[in-house]
């Protein structure tokens, strides 16, 4: 139910918007900067200039959740994390990653129709399984990856070449789903 | 025709994966992976459940026609549902109609094993009238929020809004009762209840008509007389060219024209429930204006549903030389109007003309807001006021009675009125 972000009646549909839906917007600025608060956590040091536009990122992704504005803020955060964290799998990652995770489903069930809607409570008990299930996906992975890193295997230009190639299958894959085959 | 289309959501999980995973191997950094893995598994969730099929809708209406204040639901249907996860109806906003919630959107999550999905808004109608409701813009978004389809609009359907009548009560029989059975007392004697006279028996008379003790006494059979019942004629002719007031729904503030049209359907009622004729004639309408005096309760519905069609000020242009009244010598005729139009005026006196028991209830409400604070608005309504004022002595002038809307008892005293007093030729007729 995504309709096209169209800045002259911004304020109309904020003003219209039901309380359960100035939750989840308000939960989305709140996850984006418990992110923001673990990049210092994970050794990452402090970056007020940058930290202050992604919490600017996450009000404008908030007012306007059927946009893209919610990608360009995840972009943004992983490409802040990737700038300001040295540590390659602090413990921090995890609860980062959570955080992304409710940011990202904030937005989704926020876009899930015009600002007045109220999303029933079954649908919302729904997806806060998937988001528990998405961030012990999350867990699972940084123990393998915390696990595979004290083997200190080499990096070799093979190993990133297979790795960029399954990057690009994965880019096929989705463009084939979203598209239904009738593109690609 | 709309077709099932990726989210906002799922091009987020999809790009977020892609990137974050390309720098993750390119920088050699496999945290970035950690942060992706959340957003690659609703994504891989959401492209499994790429719906196959399109669904269809129903518009869902639950009654065509209501009372004022009553509630129905509108909504819609979608099949098939087994592909959709939640429906979105956003209901288009109706001045006359409240819904719940107040913004008339509403989502229902569909449970996998549904086959149909419906989604259902409660509206309540909040004035008399006939309007279309119901259309809106539905949507759907699939399992795990991959697609969304939609909005589509949902096409509008009528609903009929009777005026609920005011309360009405009248104790005092109509002048001139002309039918062949009913409950008012006629000018002529015949079998009923009300006490007419004693007099000398008649072949024919009834025996348990005998007066025993009457003709003991006078040595030759009485008996007692009593008056004929009948029922009455009552033409109700609705001014609707005017509007005058603000109306505020069934429970706010009343216009003239509120007044009118839940006056006559209080009227109606009361005397199609005693068993009378009644017929209904809207001045300044356009579509069905007039309803036969005829009795009934399929005759309340069908004076409810006139009234309910009436729309202010819809024809501009009568004449009142030119219009014709099917009306029966003996008929009461009751005028609902706040006697602001020389067309009503005109209308009134040409029925009192031909000698019919004619009854103007004034609708015109107490408080009208006229914009006090505009002086020159302020001006021209006491000028109306004022030309009211003469329409309405012309009138009196004409022997017809005005009387205020005041619900209960509202046209015993003039009816009374009307009762003694002789029945001219025409009304005989």
């Amino acid at each position: 139910m995504s309709a096209g972000f169209d800045p002259n009646d911004l304020l109309d549909r904020l003003s219209s918007t039901s309380i359960q839906q100035r939750v989840l917007r308000t939960t989305m600025v709140v996850a984006a900067g418990a992110f923001l608060a673990f990049v210092p956590a994970a050794g990452g040091g402090g970056h007020p200039w940058l930290s202050g536009a992604g919490l600017l990122l996450a009000l404008v992704a908030a007012a306007a959740p059927e946009s893209h504005a919610p990608l360009g803020l995840v972009l943004f955060l992983g490409a802040f994390w990737l700038v300001a964290v040295p540590d390659r799998l602090s413990a921090a990652t995890v609860p980062a990653a959570a955080a992304l995770a409710v940011l990202h489903v904030a937005a989704t069930l926020a876009a899930h129709g015009p600002p007045g809607v109220t999303v029933e409570p079954t649908l919302l008990r729904t997806w806060a399984v998937r988001t528990l299930l998405c961030v012990a996906s999350a867990a699972g992975l940084w123990l393998v990856a915390r696990a595979a890193a004290t083997l200190h295997g080499p990096q070799s230009a093979a190993a990133v070449a297979l790795a960029l190639l399954a990057v690009l299958g994965w880019c096929l894959l989705v463009a084939v789903r979203i598209t239904g085959g009738r593109s690609v | 025709m709309s077709r099932w289309r990726a989210t906002a959501s799922l091009i987020r999980a999809c790009a977020g994966v892609a990137v974050l995973a390309a720098l993750a191997v390119v920088a050699g950094r496999p945290d970035l992976l950690v942060l992706a893995s959340p957003l690659l598994l609703h994504a891989l969730a959401a492209l499994r459940g790429r719906p196959t099929s399109e669904p269809v809708v129903r518009p869902l209406l639950g009654t065509e026609t209501l009372r004022e204040g009553e509630g129905t639901t509108t909504g819609v249907e979608l099949t098939p549902a087994a592909e959709v996860e939640q429906v979105v109806l956003a209901a288009r906003p109706h001045r006359w109609m409240a819904a719940r919630p107040p913004a008339g959107v509403v989502a229902r999550h569909v449970r996998p094993d549904e086959r149909v999905a419906r989604v259902q808004l409660p509206v309540a109608t909040l004035r008399w009238g006939r309007r279309d409701v119901g259309d809106g813009l539905v949507g759907a978004v699939s399992r795990w929020s991959g697609f969304e389809w939609g909005p589509v609009a949902v096409p509008s359907r009528p609903v009929t809004t009777l005026p609920v009548p005011g309360p009405f009560e009248s104790r005092t029989a109509t002048p001139h009762p002309v039918g062949l059975v009913g409950v008012d007392p006629a000018r002529r004697r015949g079998d009923g209840y009300e006490f007419e006279s004693i007099r000398p028996f008649h072949p024919g008379d009834r025996l348990r008509r005998v007066q025993w003790r009457v003709s003991l006494r006078t040595g030759a059979l009485h008996v007692t007389s009593t008056q004929a019942e009948e029922d009455s004629s009552i033409l109700l002719v609705l001014d609707s060219g005017v509007e005058v007031g603000a109306s505020g729904g069934v429970h706010g503030a009343a216009s003239s024209l509120d007044v009118a049209v839940r006056a006559a359907g209080a009227i109606a009622e009361h005397y199609l429930g005693r068993g009378d004729r009644v017929g209904l004639r809207v001045l300044g309408s356009t579509s069905r204006t007039v309803v036969p005096a005829s009795a009934g309760r399929l005759q309340l519905r069908r004076v409810l549903e006139t009234l309910a069609r009436v729309v202010p000020g819809e024809n501009r242009d009568l004449d009142p030389e030119r219009m014709r009244f099917d009306v029966r010598a003996g008929t009461v005729v009751l005028v609902f109007s706040p006697m602001l139009s020389q067309v009503s005026v005109s209308a009134t006196t040409k029925l009192a003309s031909r000698g019919l028991d004619v009854v103007v209830v004034d609708c015109l409400p107490e408080r009208v807001d006229h914009r006090s604070g505009d002086a020159d608005v302020a001006t021209a309504w006491r000028m109306r006021v004022l030309e009211r004022r003469a329409l309405l002595e012309r009138a009196e002038r004409h022997g017809i009675a005005v009387v205020p809307w005041r619900g209960p008892g509202t046209l015993d005293e003039v009816l009374r009125r009307l009762r003694r007093r002789r029945p001219t030729a025409a009304g005989r007729r």
